[in-house]
């Protein structure tokens, strides 16, 4: 595993990012970012909820929502025409580096999605907002962020991974 | 409708460098944070490095405006925290979760599924959260040059140099990776 080299450097991924960053913030005057669109969903499914922070995330929401169901077309495609896509339920990687099964996979996943989304929001942005918008902008508040989530993904996965880890 | 699709249209961009990069993989972020396969960690240091760049000349001369986060210590710290244990548990960013789904991967279904949970349970709790100590004090929206104390040109060339040290920084992680974990 994981033998298979991307078919795109880390180098030429990072400046394209950075590139359509500054796009979206000529053309629609904001940065890119992607974990609003969760909550935003989620009031639409259930609209009682419609305290202030509704309000607030509404229109960033509706942008990330459009552009997440871009990313996701965008990476079919791509896959498609590189012949990469395949449909998985539990990563190869978690069965033969991880030693982990199909049941775990679920589990982890749906914690996992609870807790990012929820991190995210308390902090204000994630890999996308914080990270990477923020992060080119020099924000103090997004260089704090990534200093934080990297020092609680460092010792999850110590915790949770090292011992099963296997090469 | 204009707003859907540039929001479309970029996305569709951002999935297809994202896939192409292999950095919505499960892999590529548990493998970062076992420091395994920094391939994340260099796209962003690139990312962050070109795009200060990019982003600073174009506001310096007048192209954009910024938009900075409002920094709250305490909260963003927590949420961080959680943020990064969590990431390491679904083995995605909330940003590749669709694209993994894009590329037939299923188990980010369920991430994104307890994502839109998360969602409306932070949304219900919010007015709570906001005005208490987790959350704690703003203290403005600085950024880097900002604590020095610049402005005008030297903030910009200032911002272009720290952009130049995030690309160098980038290399030197690729070069210590190839060294040391290959």
């Amino acid at each position: 595993m994981n033998n298979d080299k991307p078919i795109m450097g880390w180098a030429v991924a990072g400046t394209l990012f950075a590139i359509i960053n500054l796009i979206t913030f000529i053309v629609a005057n904001r940065p890119i970012g992607a974990s609003t669109a969760f909550p935003y969903i989620g009031n639409v499914i259930f609209p009682a909820i419609e305290n202030e922070y509704w309000k607030e995330i509404k229109t960033s929401g509706f942008w990330e929502a459009w552009f997440l169901l871009g990313g996701l077309i965008g990476a079919f495609i791509t896959s498609k025409l590189t012949k990469t896509f395949r449909f998985t339920l539990t990563p190869i990687y978690w069965e033969k580096n991880l030693q982990m099964g199909t049941v775990s996979r679920v589990v982890f996943a749906f914690v996992g999605g609870f807790l990012l989304i929820f991190g995210a929001r308390m902090a204000g942005g994630c890999t996308s907002g914080h990270m990477f918008s923020g992060g080119m902008q020099l924000a103090v508040s997004s260089l704090w962020f990534a200093l934080f989530a990297f020092i609680g993904g460092l010792v999850a996965a110590n915790l949770i991974y090292r011992r099963r880890y296997r090469d | 409708m204009s707003t859907i699709i540039t929001a479309f249209i970029i996305g569709l961009f951002f999935g297809a460098i994202m896939q192409l990069a292999q950095l919505d993989r499960l892999a590529k972020v548990i493998g970062a944070f076992l420091l395994k396969d920094l391939t994340i960690p260099k796209a962003l240091l690139m990312a962050m490095g070109v795009g200060a760049i990019l982003i600073y000349t174009a506001e310096y001369f007048g192209f954009i405006h910024f938009h900075i986060k409002p920094f709250y210590p305490v909260g963003i710290a927590i949420g961080g925290i959680i943020f990064g244990i969590g990431m390491v548990i679904v083995g995605y960013c909330p940003g590749s979760m669709p694209e993994a789904v894009g590329e037939g991967r299923i188990d980010a279904l369920f991430g994104i599924i307890a994502g839109i949970i998360g969602g409306v349970i932070f949304t219900m709790i919010f007015p709570v959260y906001e005005n208490s100590f987790l959350h704690g004090t703003v203290v403005g929206k600085p950024v880097l040059a900002d604590l020095f104390g610049l402005s005008g040109t030297s903030k910009w060339l200032f911002s272009v140099f720290v952009g130049g040290v995030f690309i160098g920084l980038a290399f030197l992680v690729d070069k210590l990776e190839k060294k040391y974990l290959q």
